[in-house]
């Protein structure tokens, strides 16, 4: 037996447990204590899995990015969110999503990956319906319950049909030889992604449960980045209509959400909008530019939840301490708050891609990506990217600089300071730089993966178009495909198995 | 005994990367404890220049000992770092420069609240720049390029408790972020077409108009050019130094330099030299016409610096490349001392006064006499409102966009209060517009 064995249970359960056990608690104190060393286990349990054997992570390991960083995001929330708030319902709901988020991601059958992903929703529709009980305004709980239906019945649909004869250990998805029927279910399970990723038109809940929930950015993130995980599982199985759909969608969607947020004085829907438009860079960069686009989809998935969750954090710490988010009524707190003010902006700088950072990495990855696909699809995403950037930049301003405030404000306190120092220092871990690094990958690899994909490509093309060498090569460039050596076809190859299409590009884990 | 051997790579690495350790480490003291002092601060930036400068010179030496190679090194992230004829005498100047400006900002800030930050932003500035003259590729030019930009934004607005320093530094930051799409997408599209973002050959097959065109954005919009020369002026509002430092000497000068460095790409594009040598006229006739009508020193230097980059646009375009790099670094030390003397211009003034006594002063402004007299008062107000740029960006870019976003504000509240059957309240007013000395047009445009 593995450590690999005992710890994934362990990863899996630790959440659950901890949710549980806040039942039995009788003092809020007690029952953030308990919820802290919970998600504290569950983030080493997470990061002793994702560590490699070999000290290098793969690029094409989707685990080891995502675990940690939702483990990391959901306990950041415990510890740096205002005592207030995290009352036992809000533990829970972190817990359990944690938990069902955990569980996607490692789930290896078919039937634990849809009871994770219908699960995953319930925790945060339960506690948009108790605060909306508790506090009159408008029902977002209504608007996240009717997205969340629309984004879970046709992956029931989608998923389900593979039930009888799911296979355990392998994710297989789409069974037909019918192309209408194929072409409908990849309508289904482009709708089911589109939900989660909130993409345009099904976006709505998103700025609306930033803005009702500022503390739940995190889990917002989550939602997201299972949306992503969702999305590399089912691709294979969407056509090229579909996918096509989505991209366009994506494209809506990054422009859509810059410019929304350009014209917000809130700064929770502020967040929420540009965490839309993030949303929709991921989403168009990774179905339109294809698997080469993956590891800069992942990537820019952390680089959103690291920063946006701090920046959630620190929007409402803002709130508590001067009773709104307005920027028209904030301005000036930079010399009471100037720890506060220092942290937002490096986490705004984190967001909008500095050099250094995760960000900077991977935009770089998904606009190359993006120009492959055509260089308009780039233009729209880098001009959707700047009016993002802007529209950060000047909201720290406004909250904090200008003439100064006469109204009593107190800076970070050392546990809210201390966790968006880690947000930021884990920002700024997986941006360095261009060439060959140990953790994250890096750019040379994927460059190599990049070239690798397209002279295999050109190869298939060759052979499905009968066209000639000579005909497909470039003047005076490298003969191509001269590398594509036969383990790239066979990997290739090894994707499609009798008419069914196996989910996941990604070739087998080590320990499977 | 015999001296170490020093590998010149490591040394041309350490250009760049001294400052980048300063800024690393005055950043980390200032976020996590307590504030260092002033001559702490100053040391470690001022030190860590003083060590840029020497490794600067002394791989400048080993590439004057060996003027046919090019030292190339790899830094600790992985991009290309090139000492080569062109890099050279750009790295010495920028280390100089810095180096100069640093020193006199200690006894010119000493007590300014911001002190600390100024230092810290020099340092950024200074690694910034380094790697954007000693790049080996577009990918880390376009990293160099960020950090200037940044920094310079944030030094713009270094006097954060004035709405008007704040809101020049987010002007100039988005004319940065509007133009710097052409330089991200130069890299995106160098690296699909040619496999990677070293500088391209003219023997490859590229797209060479439509990289060309992408970098002569990027070029304009951190050189100030026509029409993005609006932020220039606003730019004035931060403190004397960094005003010396990037807009009279180095930042300003980051477009020529990019497009010396692309000249290979430029050869091959006739259509985009064109259009560098009408941006750099159209830029020259503008600032020359504005800077007759300026009435303080610093936006009057502005202008001229603003004339002179036009100017060296283009000789770039003209394929005068030679000249425009001498054009440049003569320019840069000029303007740098000039800025730096900005505030005691009045006494300057006044003693030039006293000492020509009633003897006229030499006038070097006469182009004018030659404009008719029925344009005369037009071309002042246009001259006035520096041609009104800054009202036609915020008429036919901002306002629209603002708008959109309103609208789509507005339908994403009434689609949700349709869903939950609830009405949701209307978003809070627009801060309402704070008068803007030089932004409302006067009805000249």
């Amino acid at each position: 037996m593995t450590p690999t064995t005992l710890l994934v249970p362990l990863l899996l359960v630790l959440p659950i447990v901890g949710a549980v056990s806040l039942v039995g608690t009788r003092t809020p104190a007690r029952a953030l204590r308990v919820a802290t060393v919970a998600a504290s286990l569950t983030l080493v349990v997470a990061l002793a899995l994702s560590w490699p054997p070999t000290g290098r992570a793969r690029p094409d390991d989707p685990d080891a990015l995502l675990c940690p960083l939702v483990s990391l995001l959901t306990l950041a929330t415990l510890v740096a969110g205002p005592r207030q708030l995290l009352d036992r319902g809000m533990l829970m709901a972190l817990l359990l999503t944690e938990g069902a988020a955990l569980g996607v991601f490692r789930a290896r059958g078919t039937l634990p990956l849809l009871g994770c992903l219908v699960a995953l929703p319930m925790p945060l529709a339960g506690l948009l319906a108790q605060r909306e009980r508790s506090a009159p305004g408008p029902r977002e709980a209504r608007v996240f319950h009717l997205y969340m239906l629309v984004g879970t019945l046709p992956l029931l649909a989608v998923l389900g049909l593979d039930l009888p004869d799911g296979a355990p250990g392998a994710a297989y998805v789409v069974h037909t030889p019918r192309p209408t029927m194929a072409l409908g279910l990849g309508a289904l399970a482009a709708l089911a992604v589109g939900v989660r990723l909130a993409v345009v038109p099904f976006h709505s809940w998103l700025p609306c449960v930033v803005t009702r929930l500022p503390l739940g950015v995190g889990l917002v993130v989550t939602h997201l980045v299972v949306g992503l995980f969702l999305l590399e599982r089912l691709t294979p199985c969407l056509g090229a209509p579909a996918l096509a759909l989505l991209g366009t969608l994506g494209v809506a969607t990054a422009l859509h959400g810059a410019v929304a947020a350009w014209a917000q004085t809130d700064l929770r829907r502020m967040l929420g909008f540009l965490l839309s438009s993030h949303s929709g860079l991921v989403l168009a960069g990774a179905v339109l530019g294809g698997a080469e686009a993956w590891p800069g989809a992942r990537l820019h998935a952390v680089a959103m939840g690291l920063s946006f969750t701090g920046l959630g954090l620190l929007v409402q710490s803002l709130e508590r301490r001067t009773g709104t988010a307005d920027t028209t009524r904030l301005g000036g707190l930079h010399a009471p708050g100037g720890r506060m003010s220092v942290l937002f902006l490096l986490l705004a700088l984190g967001a909008l891609g500095v050099p250094g950072t995760w960000g900077f990495t991977s935009e770089d990855l998904l606009l190359r990506a993006a120009v492959g696909v055509h260089p308009a699809l780039a233009l729209a995403l880098l001009l959707a990217l700047a009016l993002g950037a802007v529209t950060l930049l000047r909201a720290w301003q406004r909250a904090f600089l200008g003439p100064p405030s006469p109204r009593p404000f107190t800076d970070l306190l050392p546990r809210e300071r201390w966790t968006a120092v880690a947000l930021v220092l884990a920002l700024l871990a997986g941006g360095r730089g261009l060439g060959e690094s140990v953790f994250p990958p890096s750019m040379a690899p994927s460059i190599v993966f990049q070239r690798a994909h397209r002279e295999a490509k050109a190869i298939r093309n060759r052979r499905e178009h009968h066209v000639p060498v000579e005909a497909a090569q470039r003047p005076g460039g490298p003969v191509r495909g001269d590398d594509a050596g036969p383990e790239r076809l066979q990997f290739e190859s090894t994707q499609r198995e009798g008419g069914r299409i196996l989910v996941g590009a990604s070739p087998p884990r080590p320990d499977e | 005994m015999a001296p170490p051997d020093l590998d010149p790579g490591w040394l041309a690495a350490a250009v760049a990367l001294a400052p980048l350790l300063a800024f690393l480490a005055v950043g980390a003291a200032l976020l996590v404890g307590r504030a260092p002092s002033e001559r702490g601060v100053a040391r470690a930036v001022v030190g860590a220049l003083w060590l840029s400068l020497g490794c600067a010179l002394t791989a400048t030496a080993w590439w004057a000992l060996h003027p046919h190679a090019v030292l190339a090194t790899t830094l600790p992230f992985g991009g290309p770092f090139l000492v080569d004829a062109l890099s050279a005498p750009m790295l010495v100047l920028v280390s100089v420069i810095t180096l100069w400006v640093g020193r006199f900002a200690i006894p010119y800030l000493h007590r300014e609240p911001g002190f600390a930050r100024f230092f810290l932003l020099l340092a950024l500035f200074a690694a910034g720049m380094q790697l954007l003259v000693g790049a080996g590729s577009l990918e880390v030019l376009a990293i160099g390029w960020e950090l200037v930009g940044l920094s310079s934004a944030l030094l713009i607005g270094f006097f954060q408790e004035r709405a008007s320093p704040v809101r020049a530094g987010l002007r100039a930051f988005g004319t940065y972020r509007l133009c710097d799409v052409g330089l991200f997408m130069a890299v995106a599209w160098l690296h699909h077409a040619a496999g990677d973002t070293r500088w391209p050959e003219p023997t490859r097959a590229l797209p060479t108009t439509a990289l060309a065109l992408c970098l002569l954005l990027a070029a304009m919009g951190k050189s100030a050019q026509f029409p993005f020369s609006g932020w220039l002026a606003r730019a004035m509002e931060g403190p004397t130094p960094s005003s010396a430092l990037f807009y009279g000497a180095l930042s300003i000068h980051a477009g020529p330099y990019l497009l010396l460095r692309a000249a290979p790409l430029l050869e091959h594009a006739p259509v985009v030299r064109g259009a560098l040598v009408l941006v750099g006229l159209l830029t020259a006739l503008q600032a020359t016409l504005a800077w007759r009508v300026q009435t303080d020193v610093k936006g009057a230097l502005a202008q001229g610096v603003l004339t002179q980059v036009g100017l060296m646009f283009v000789e770039v375009g003209l394929g005068l490349y030679s000249l425009a790099l001498l054009h440049l670094v003569a320019h840069a030390g000029l303007r740098c001392l000039q800025f730096l003397r900005a505030p005691s211009a009045l006494r300057q003034a006044q003693a030039w006064r006293a000492a020509l006594r009633d003897t006229p002063p030499p006038s070097l402004v006469w182009l004018h006499r030659f404009v008719p007299r029925a344009w005369a008062p037009r071309l002042y107000r246009l001259a006035m409102e520096r041609f009104a740029v800054d009202a036609l960006y915020e008429r036919w870019l901002l306002h629209p966009l603002l708008r959109l976003g309103r609208a789509l504000d507005a339908a994403e509240r009434r689609w949700v209060g349709t869903l939950s059957a609830a009405e949701v309240p209307p978003p809070t007013p627009a801060r309402p517009a704070e008068t803007s000395p030089s932004n409302p047009s006067t009805g000249a445009v």
